[in-house]
């Protein structure tokens, strides 16, 4: 354990891996700034191109390109109201009215390091329970993985996002696209319209960049201007950025609950830091001393969501690492990239594969605490994307993206799949089906059926009856009826 | 909205009865997912389709003044296809031309007609035949696609 430990952070002293390390993470300062090109799709992006890489490498560059886009997504939520990413949406409740006050360096500077802190506190999280996993995991069988996957799939549900009904109807569409092609069991082929192409069914590159990169690229074509179009003038100063620096460490006690809030709602899988976030935003205003400031500019209400924000990625990691299951939609496209690289993440994962583990324990800490490290000397001229026109920056995207499809396989119609399901994934755009529902479906499905066929062959049709399956079963049916249930008990308190 | 929901849930509870009748010729095993996902998903359509529509018919003619008609929806529906024309030409051209002709021209043939600068027009199609030719062909060696004109 110590050696596999030391052997995967000693990879970090690699200067090559620092190369990768610093390139991904400018990269993934601009996608987190740029609204629409989340961390989720600068993985979805340069997944192709690591293919042939070291694995080490290629995760590492990923890792860190993901984690670095969530703090760069906080600045343009402070400085403009304009989001990054879905995950810094709660910043800017606080944020924005704090850069209109004239406050805008000391948002930033709490935001910084409150993102900074709560991702290293959520790497060392990881670290120290891969021990406490390990003997848990290796429990885990073909039945037992197989419900943890139907847990997982339970979370459609919840990421549904406003119309749950809508985020379950895209969470099946995804189910069946994966059943596309070669039944592993039977081999017989499925939904292939006679075509060999579709044989080996959708692959994962052209579906990820279909169904989130090009619908953002066709909604900024069709709003025009610039990102940033209605924003002032900005201006940032040095000791307003170091006074929330030091009101992150003011504000201790909440920052920590908040990163455990993180964390531990990226354990759960399926269930994305866009809950994470306002979980921590409500229970920060919950519990401080002045709720009514929430909302008004009080930097309180930054540090809260930013310390969820980034914690979550070690829970999140964690689940996807020991389980094979993504904690948020985000950890699906990191897993495909997992499975792209000749890497099967689950149970056997950790016993493999410890040094690599270790390497991106390390890559989160590196990561978080030096981009956070280049936003705040960077910040005001990053900004300075938003204004690029949305003429400029679209059909860039779009070329770079059939390049990403295309080199993948090295096959042309990888890149007619991609434009195709781009046009599925711009019309669940329009209309609100949640796509990351239809991603989770998609990635989860064919997983389920494997282990379900595996369990069935294995154990026969009794293979639900062991302790941890049981148990799995009962978390999943308390989990998806919680929720309904506390309404309808709600609702007839109320009659 | 609620006049494209209800054609897009038509359009998928088509394609869940396309698949179902597709499923049946399958063995059992091959056929068990796809009919619990196929199952559940035209329940949910269908229920969700029947309270769309009952909606709409309650609304009166909210469904049409939300889908909107006469000239503002002609030309939303035009700026709709707008986006994905450019998308359907980008992948016209990388079929017929190829990568290393299709990406910087299809970037100058967007610019232009958004009217950028002579400047952007031709350093950012140069700055694209960089990438594509230097950077994946030369560099990366990546067998790109010569195109319908051009094969490799």
């Amino acid at each position: 354990m110590i050696e596999s430990m030391l052997s995967g952070l000693y990879a970090l002293t690699d200067p090559g891996m620092m190369v990768y390390i610093s390139i991904a993470t400018l990269l993934g300062l601009v996608f987190g700034i740029i609204p629409g090109l989340a961390g989720m799709t600068l993985m979805a992006i340069f997944i192709p191109f690591t293919w042939g890489m070291d694995p080490s490498k290629a995760l590492a560059f990923l890792t860190t390109g993901y984690a670095v886009a969530c703090t760069g997504g906080s600045i343009t939520a402070i400085l403009l109201n304009v989001p990054g990413t879905e995950i810094n949406a709660a910043t800017l409740l606080d944020g924005f009215p704090m850069a209109r006050q004239g406050r805008a360096g000391r948002a930033l500077g709490a935001a910084l390091a409150a993102s900074a802190l709560g991702g290293v506190e959520g790497g060392l999280v990881l670290a120290l329970m891969v021990p406490v996993v390990i003997p848990v995991v290796m429990a885990f069988g073909s039945p037992e993985s197989f419900f943890l996957i139907l847990m997982g799939l339970s979370f459609i549900a919840v990421l549904g996002g406003k119309d749950r009904m809508k985020g379950i109807i895209a969470g099946l569409l995804g189910l069946l696209v994966s059943f596309i092609g070669y039944h592993t069991s039977t081999g017989f082929a499925r939904y292939t319209f006679g075509t060999t192409y579709l044989l080996d069914g959708v692959k994962i590159i052209p579906c990820t960049l279909g169904i989130f990169a090009v619908p953002e690229m066709l909604a900024l074509m069709l709003s025009g201007g610039t990102i940033a179009q209605d924003a002032g003038p900005v201006t940032t100063s040095g000791s307003d950025v170091w006074e929330g620096v030091k009101d992150v460490f003011r504000h201790g006690w909440m920052h920590l609950r908040c990163s455990a809030i993180g964390t531990f709602i990226g354990l759960v899988p399926g269930i994305g830091g866009s809950v994470a976030v306002w979980v921590a935003y409500g229970h920060a205003k919950a519990t401080s001393r002045h709720p009514e400031r929430f909302g008004e500019g009080t930097v309180e209400g930054v540090i809260a969501p930013e310390s969820s924000n980034n914690a979550k990625e070690g829970g999140a990691m964690l689940t996807t690492l020991a389980f094979g299951i993504p904690g948020s939609p985000a950890m699906a496209v990191l897993m495909g990239a997992f499975l792209i690289l000749g890497l099967q993440p689950g149970p056997t994962f950790l016993q493999e594969h410890l040094d690599i583990t270790f390497t991106i324990v390390g890559v989160l800490v590196v990561a978080n605490i030096l981009g956070a490290g280049i936003c705040l000397l960077v910040a005001p001229i990053l900004v300075r994307v938003n204004r690029v026109p949305s003429q400029i920056l679209v059909p860039f995207i779009l070329c770079i993206v059939s390049l990403g499809a295309f080199s993948y396989r090295n096959n042309v119609n990888d890149v007619f799949l991609t434009f195709g399901i781009a046009i599925l994934g711009w019309i669940m755009r329009q209309l609100d089906f949640s796509r990351p529902t239809f991603f989770l479906g998609f990635v989860l499905g064919h997983l389920a059926e494997n282990y379900f066929d595996i369990s069935v062959k294995a154990y026969g049709w009794k293979f639900f009856l062991t302790p941890i399956s049981l148990t799995l079963i009962a978390v999943t049916i308390f989990g998806s009826s919680y929720q309904p249930l506390m309404q309808f008990l709600r609702r007839r308190r109320t009659a | 909205m609620k006049k494209y929901d209800i054609a897009f849930m038509l359009a998928l509870l088509l394609i869940m009865m396309a698949a179902f009748i597709a499923t049946l010729t399958y063995p059992p095993k091959a056929r068990l997912f796809p009919f619990i996902v196929i199952g559940i998903s035209m329940i949910l359509l269908t229920t969700e389709l029947a309270r769309l529509l009952l909606q709409a018919r309650r609304g009166g003619g909210e469904s049409n003044s939300a889908g909107g008609n006469g000239s503002g929806a002609a030309s939303r529906q035009k700026s709709v296809l707008v986006p994905l024309s450019w998308v359907a030409f980008l992948a016209v051209m990388i079929w017929v031309l190829g990568y290393i002709v299709a990406l910087p021209l299809f970037m100058f043939i967007y610019l232009r007609i958004y009217s950028q600068k002579w400047r952007w027009s031709v350093l950012l199609p140069a700055l694209m035949f960089l990438i594509v030719y230097v950077g994946f062909d030369i560099l990366l060696q990546v067998p790109l696609y010569g195109g319908f004109l051009f094969p490799n």
